[in-house]
């Protein structure tokens, strides 16, 4: 028994080192007939069946070393072509190790595999199991940290070092010290008559450490401690690691400077960052946003740019100089990072939108259009599948795209072509707008809700509806400013007349006792959005109706206009000189006087504001409210003023 | 609603496995006269409906459970479980004429083997997927989780590169997950792809791929505006918990979510059954002259709908509301379960259940749908399905050769039959005159059409069959529980008769208990019924309710006919630690359970459907049966006893190699050697009693006695069968021992005592004497019987004496109720032995109490002990 017992060692020992030689062969000069990719799963397919000739048998304590090592090859290969689970994989270390604790017939109680190791180090597994014991610690702690176990980690190496629970580590920090253990950790070098594996713990050792402190900085990063994170990530960047990671490295160093107020250096951060990996493009986007906040706007715009275009071509993907035969990279390690916020993937549509939005905002209407319409034209013909995968949202609502598109038009003065955009809002929009759309804090109603299955539907309804006709009448709005300025005056009449009907068509409901919490939520959440809108559009129509009447010398229309959209928003300046010029036209210069002194003192700052406040798709239309002859207007109220204090 | 007219066409015929075809995954597809046709098994055919001529067979690793044409690029896809989708180029006739050079047209031997490497997408999760013109939609299911994954399609030239690698996912999560609920894991989600009208520019593969396009406003309101602005594509998700949703291919967002997590799914309705079908009609024709429009024009859809298996179905519409705009959406319930489900793109959906298929018309400008009340637009109140009368059919299709003017429904039958089936309108099916030409094609169609019928009757026969035969089980069910009901106090019809005998198996002597259970009855036990024997453990004392303690055996039985019966048999060894504990009650009954009767029938589950077609989905009685008690027996130490033949006497020790049931053997030969040492140290020293003997030496060295004396004279009467030719004592013991088998040695000669030993191994006696009493009478001596109980255990003794006097109960019980008058008693002397009685009972009694003090416990045990002798012989006398 023992003698075929030592022969059966022997001939596993030497089918496993074939295996490792072919594959150190493979990866040296990866000859035409086999590649690196197929070796590799041929290998995993070998060592798996070698594994289950051994774990069929017993465990016997002069086997085990080798059971271990080839485990370590088995795994080290499942790992690298991810052909198990991370589940599967921790099943299957664990399972070596109850055939050690078998072998030396120790009862196995404890249920855990911390605990197996702790009975497997601690109370001591023979010297000639140690190295190999070792080499499983390193990939047991390796598929921990992608299941993001920082601690079970630590535990590990402080009974793999032999560390006292107690000792103070040099670096203060409690998390810190996993590193300080990974450092004093020595595994032991393979010697010449061990059995070989593929890929020696030591390089594993310096994949952990890196791993390690990459994850902790994230954990650092998550939890708002930047100064913490920034170490962490010096010490990452430090160590041994992929030109992807490293720039990811720098690009949260980046994003913990520009935490910590030091946006210079942290642009210095995203620039290596980029030196590194230049496709490693979420640097790119943080750039972006590091420079809107310095307000280097020339720069965004560029970055973005450069961002679109890297996206839109095919995916480039810098090629690792590391060495094939590194079977576990540190990519997999730190798998659980890839989905931090600052790594988020932008989609080539979400880039152009801020493009195009930013340009808009900047006022460079031009650059904005051509933007907007690129955007368009990709999204309504562009290759299929563009769900996008990012978590926050990229884009707003379409109608709100095509509407901040036809304002671009608009200020480019292509105001047939905003007509249009506009045009198609309107038909689109019309099928889902009703008739009547009541609206309330106390409205619950499903009276003549067919669909309504649930209050929340209900709402989400209500407010789906609500929306549309705040996008048709805004839709109508900046056509009627573009037939205005087209000279199209009874065009631009009925289009803000409309807007107006759209607007009467939202009735709204008192609170009438019965209702609940959820709706009064809605309600006021709804209030907070969109309808603050409303006002706007209304006394946007109103103001620009007023002036179309004034062209057409209605002008006993026009004031009517003007009182209403001063009614709608006392504050507005331009519905003010309006106001007082039609009064003026009017000849009731009395009337239009008082009404000067009581506007004119606040009404110079208030401008800049007013027009903020506007949606991006309004701004246009807000600028264009502008009243145009306010000098002449000036003259005449301050000549009449004079005049008549003067007089008495 | 009118009859729809028809001609039923077979084509051919492919082979199905035992029981039929199962519905859900067969899959019929029609493109200009070829038919693409999986039936549910590994093969996918390929049938030229022109030369009726098999074009090809492709045979897949595993069941092959979806299949869609994309005729643009010549292609078909095949999802084959647990391995992934398969790419086949439709250039065949290359292939075929390749392979076919050498032999014959045996279109069997070209069958063209796809190997698990050959697939374009591996993937064992797969569960359904759907294509558009250059989008391949997949559906898995993974740790519960539904997970839709985008892939480019290949072109038809660059098979080899293809990108594996999904361009996009999104997670759905539906409120059930499958595998939680087993009955649900049969049913495969459904996909589909609704297209907006001004984006689609692939019509006619959108309708192979079961696609439809749905007309405004209907679009923008399922599915938002946003989706509407951008043209999108929506997939449209059924799964088996009844969830209908739709995703995106294009919004970025989707409208209603904005609040809610970020994700693009939309839940459209929750039909609470498994969705079967996805497809979309047209209700409203566009004008008068829209009838000329062929079928599949182009006109989109204006109605969605789903159908569940059980035959729920809902139907969405654009309303005409006035206030919010909202879809119309109504339910409708259909009679289910529903196999399979085509739509012809008109205002006529087909769906097929074991019995029929059924044609629903939502058409709303019908006169027999209109109500007067109803707006224009909206949805019938009431469906009114139309028959067609082909039954049992898996996979419906309607076929594109429109050309000829009529649609045409494919169906694939349970048994594998593929056949055709016209479809058109009841004004087009005026008579035609007839020509040879058309008698030829009449008589055709007639052949076929016994054909189908007699397909039909076979199918309709085999349920009633299975029905009449649940009625017969239940039938002798009802009337083998009349029997055993009637006759509760009379001769049972089914009797079962309850032994208890020493046996020898596996080295050991066992005590077994057998139960013979004999049918007197005129009817016999079917298969179904279960022979149930309850044990019921050291019920002691005669409460009832101290049956916590059961272990109940199951016999099913096969057949038992009138006359016949039937043993099974319980080995009673003791079970690892525990001693058996006597007396135990068995108790022996009849059960049915009802699952037996569906069971009979449900071997094929589609006509359990069709018996439950009302549906109770979770038609599942567990336990439920019928249960019938046959008989109770006690089993106490009297039954079990082994008996030693010969007149043994006290001469010899316990003989402890004789012990039936092995105890530890170790602990035995020690037990015993240690007694031996302290008889040895009693004989040389006349010390106080050693411990050693106080705690196990009583039990070995002085017997426990009891005795209990009953009057001659009522044993006599009591026995009169016994003690025809014997003296009284004899047949007293013969009395006590006639249920032990091994007794039955006894029968033969005249013997007064008795040496047994007990299960556990203690030595018992039993001596039967003759003595007069005198204290008792004022008439004189009284004759009276005198059972002496000796056993060295005493727990022995105490089973032994408690199986004697619950006897003796019996027959005092038995006695008295015949009502004869006990002799005069000396009713001072009664008192007198009361008083002493209660004297030793207080004596007990403070006995107790003390060894509760655990003072000088040894000396207390003893006088215990004594006093309960003397408790034991009461010098009573059962009269």
């Amino acid at each position: 028994m023992a003698a075929s017992g030592e022969s059966c060692v022997s001939l596993w020992r030497g089918e496993n080192d074939e295996l490792v030689r072919r594959w150190r062969r493979v990866t040296r000069s990866p000859g035409p007939g086999c590649s690196v990719a197929e070796t590799a799963q041929q290998c995993r397919l070998a060592f798996t069946k070698l594994l289950q000739k051994i774990q069929g048998l017993p465990a016997v304590l002069p086997a085990l070393p080798l059971e271990l090592t080839i485990l370590y090859n088995s795994l080290l290969f499942d790992i690298h072509l991810s052909s198990s689970s991370d589940e599967e994989l921790l099943a299957g270390i664990d399972y070596g190790l109850t055939r050690v604790l078998e072998a030396y017939s120790v009862p196995d109680h404890s249920i855990s595999p911390e605990g197996r190791w702790k009975k497997l180090l601690q109370e001591g597994a023979s010297k000639e199991l140690q190295a190999a014991l070792h080499q499983l610690a390193a990939l047991q702690a390796a598929l921990w940290l992608v299941t993001n176990r920082l601690e079970a980690v630590e535990d590990l190496f402080r009974i793999l070092t032999g560390a006292k629970d107690l000792e103070p580590s040099p670096c203060s920090s409690h998390q810190n010290e996993l590193l300080s253990l990974l450092q004093t950790w020595r595994p032991q070098d393979s010697e010449e008559y061990d059995p070989l594996v593929a890929q020696s713990v030591r390089d594993l050792k310096e994949i952990l450490w890196t791993s390690a402190a990459f994850l902790q900085g994230i954990q650092q990063l998550e939890a708002g401690n930047s100064t913490a994170a920034l170490a962490f990530f010096k010490a990452a960047a430090a160590g041994l690691s992929s030109k992807r990671v490293l720039a990811q490295t720098f690009t949260l160093m980046g994003c913990c400077n520009l935490r910590l107020g030091k946006p210079q250096v942290a642009l210095q951060h995203l620039r290596r960052a980029l030196q590194v990996d230049f496709t490693f493009l979420p640097a790119l986007h943080q750039a972006a946003l590091l420079y809107r906040q310095l307000e280097l706007l020339e720069a965004e715009l560029e970055s973005l740019a450069l961002l679109y275009q890297a996206l839109d071509g095919p995916m480039e993907v810098t090629s690792e100089s590391v060495d094939p035969h590194f079977l576990i990279r540190i990519e997999r390690l730190i798998r659980s990072a890839q989905r931090t916020p600052f790594f988020a993937q932008k989609c080539p549509a979400g880039v152009k939108y801020l493009l195009a939005q930013r340009c808009l905002q900047a006022g460079r209407a031009g650059e904005a259009a051509e933007h907007y319409l690129d955007l368009l034209a990709m999204l309504q013909e562009g290759p299929l599948p563009q769900v996008c995968q990012s978590k926050m949202p990229v884009l707003p609502r379409i109608p709100e795209v095509f509407l901040e598109a036809a304002s671009a038009l608009e200020e480019l003065a292509k105001h047939e072509d905003a007509l249009v955009v506009c045009e198609e809002v309107v038909t689109r929009t019309s099928l889902l707008v009703p008739k009547k759309l009541r609206l309330g804090p106390g409205l619950n109603g499903d009276e003549d809700v067919l669909w309504a299955k649930s209050p929340g539907t209900v709402q989400e309804q209500r407010r789906e509806s609500l929306c549309c006709i705040l996008w048709r009448a805004a839709a109508h709005v900046i056509q009627g400013w573009a037939c205005g300025r087209l000279g199209e005056a009874k065009e631009a009449i009925s289009h803000f007349s409309r807007s107006l009907d759209d607007l009467l068509r939202i009735h709204f409901v008192s609170a009438d006792g019965a209702c609940n919490s959820s709706a009064e939520e809605e309600w006021e959440k709804l209030r907070l959005s969109e309808m603050k809108i409303l006002p706007q559009i209304r006394q946007l129509a109103l103001t620009g109706r007023g002036a179309q009447f004034l062209e057409l010398g209605r002008d006993k229309e026009a004031l009517m206009d003007f009182q209403h959209s001063l009614h709608v928003c006392p504050d507005s300046p331009s519905a003010n000189w309006y106001l007082v010029h039609t009064l003026w036209k009017l000849g009731r210069r009395k009337e239009a006087a008082a009404h000067w002194q009581k506007f004119v003192p606040k009404s110079a700052p208030m401008d800049e504001k007013a027009e903020g406040s506007f949606p991006l798709y309004l701004q246009s239309c807000a600028r264009q409210m502008k009243f145009p002859q306010a000098e002449s207007l000036i003259k005449n109220m301050e000549g009449f003023l004079g005049g008549k204090s003067l007089e008495p | 609603m009118a009859q729809v007219g028809h001609r039923v066409d077979y084509l051919a015929g492919f082979c199905c496995p035992v029981g039929g075809l199962a519905a859900g995954k067969p899959r019929v597809l029609c493109h200009g006269s070829q038919i693409y046709l999986s039936n549910g098994t590994e093969y996918v055919y390929v049938y030229d409906q022109e030369s009726r001529f098999m074009k090809a067979i492709y045979r897949f690793p595993d069941q092959v459970w979806h299949v869609e044409l994309l005729p643009i690029h010549q292609q078909l896809y095949i999802l084959c479980a647990g391995v992934g989708i398969y790419c086949v180029s439709l250039d065949y006739p290359s292939r075929l004429a390749k392979r076919a050079d050498g032999e014959e047209n045996d279109c069997f031997s070209c069958i063209l083997p796809m190997g698990s490497s050959a697939c374009t997408f591996p993937d064992a999760s797969l569960c359904t997927f759907t294509l558009l013109s250059d989008v391949l939609v997949t559906l898995s299911q993974v740790q519960g989780k539904w997970c839709m994954n985008l892939h480019e399609l290949p072109g038809p030239e660059d098979q080899e590169n293809v990108p594996r690698q999904p361009i996009c996912h999104v997670d759905i999560t539906t409120s059930t997950s499958s595998d939680g609920d087993i009955s649900l894991a049969n049913f495969l989600p459904v996909l589909c792809c609704a297209s907006s009208p001004d984006a689609s520019d692939h019509k006619e593969d959108l309708r192979h791929s079961g696609g439809f396009v749905l007309e405004e406003p209907l679009f923008s309101l399922l599915f938002g505006v946003d989706a509407a602005m951008l043209d999108s594509p929506m997939i449209l998700c059924g799964f088996p918990d009844g969830q209908l949703c739709s995703v995106p291919l294009k919004a970025l967002r989707s409208p209603d979510n904005c609040s809610r997590e970020d994700s693009p799914v939309k839940i459209l309705h929750h039909l609470e059954e498994p969705v079967v079908f996805i497809g979309a009609l047209r209700t409203e024709r566009k004008s008068l002259d829209a009838e000329e429009l062929p079928a599949y024009g182009d006109l989109g859809c204006d109605c969605v709908m789903a159908l569940g298996h059980y035959g729920k179905m809902v139907a969405i519409k654009a309303a005409t509301g006035e206030e919010v705009k909202v879809p119309e959406l109504r339910e409708y319930y259909l009679q289910g379960p529903v196999l399979c489900a085509a739509c012809s793109g008109g205002s006529r959906m087909y769906y097929s259940t074991h019995s029929d298929i059924y044609a629903v018309d939502l058409d709303s400008s019908t006169p027999e749908a209109e109500k007067v009340e109803d707006a224009p637009g909206t949805l019938p109140s009431a469906l009114s399905p139309a028959s067609l009368s082909i039954c049992s059919v898996v996979a419906l299709s309607l076929s594109s050769r429109e050309s000829e003017g009529e649609s045409e429904l494919l169906a694939l039958s349970a048994k594998g039959r593929l056949m055709t089936c016209g479809l058109c309108s009841p004004d087009d099916t005026q008579p035609v005159k007839m020509n040879p030409d058309k008698a030829g094609q009449r008589i055709k169609e007639l052949l076929s059409g016994i054909g189908h019928v007699s397909e039909r009757v076979s199918s309709l026969k085999k349920a009633v069959d299975q029905k009449n035969q649940a009625l017969t089980c239940l039938n002798q069910v009802m009337s083998v529980s009349a029997a055993l009901l009637s006759s509760q106090n009379g001769q049972k019809p089914i009797t079962c008769t309850i032994t208890v005998h020493w046996s020898h198996i596996l080295v050991q002597d066992t005590l077994t208990v057998s139960c013979i259970l004999e049918n007197l009855s005129e009817c016999s036990l079917e298969r179904g019924w279960t022979f149930c024997v309850q044990l019921f453990a050291g019920s002691c004392d005669f409460d009832e309710g101290s049956s916590d303690s059961a272990t109940t055996y199951t016999f099913p039985i096969d057949q038992l006919l009138p006359g016949n019966k039937t043993e099974v048999t319980l080995p009673l060894g003791p079970t690892e630690g525990t001693k058996l504990e006597l007396p135990f009650i068995v108790s022996c009954s009849l059960y049915y359970s009802l699952q037996e009767i569906l069971g009979t029938v449900s071997e094929s589950t589609e006509l359990l459907d069709d018996l439950f077609s009302d549906d109770s989905p979770g038609l599942c009685p567990d336990r439920e049966g019928i249960c019938l008690p046959l008989k109770e027996a006690t089993i106490d130490l009297l039954q079990c006893l082994r008996l030693k033949n010969g007149s043994s006497t006290s001469d010899g020790g316990p003989p402890a190699a004789a012990m039936p049931l092995p105890g530890d053997p170790l602990d035995t030969f020690l037990k015993l050697s240690q007694m031996r040492s302290d008889l040895d140290g009693i004989e040389r020293s006349d010390e106080v009693v050693p411990r050693a003997l106080n705690t196990l030496g009583e039990d070995y060295l002085t017997p426990s006695v009891a005795s209990i004396k009953v009057s001659s004279e009522l044993l006599r009467t009591a026995l009169k069968d016994f003690c025809a030719d014997v003296p009284l004592c004899c047949a007293v013991l013969r009395w006590l021992l006639a249920e032990n088998v091994e007794a039955d040695a006894l029968r033969s000669q005249e013997r007064m005592e008795v040496w047994g030993l007990a299960p556990d191994g203690g030595e018992v006696q039993l001596n039967i004497r003759e003595v007069a009493v005198s204290d008792m009478n004022t008439a004189g001596p009284l004759q009276a019987v005198e059972i002496v109980i000796q056993s060295s255990p005493l727990a022995n003794m105490c089973q032994l004496h408690h199986a004697v006097v619950r006897r003796i109960q019996a027959l005092v019980l038995e006695q008295a109720a015949q009502d004869s008058s006990p002799p005069d008693i000396r009713v001072q002397y009664l008192q007198q032995i009361q008083a002493n009685h209660e004297m030793l009972l207080k004596e007990a009694q403070s006995l107790r109490d003390q060894l509760c003090l655990d003072n000088d416990s040894d000396a207390t045990v003893e006088k215990l002990l004594h006093v309960y002798r003397q408790l034991r012989n009461p010098s009573l006398i059962v009269l």
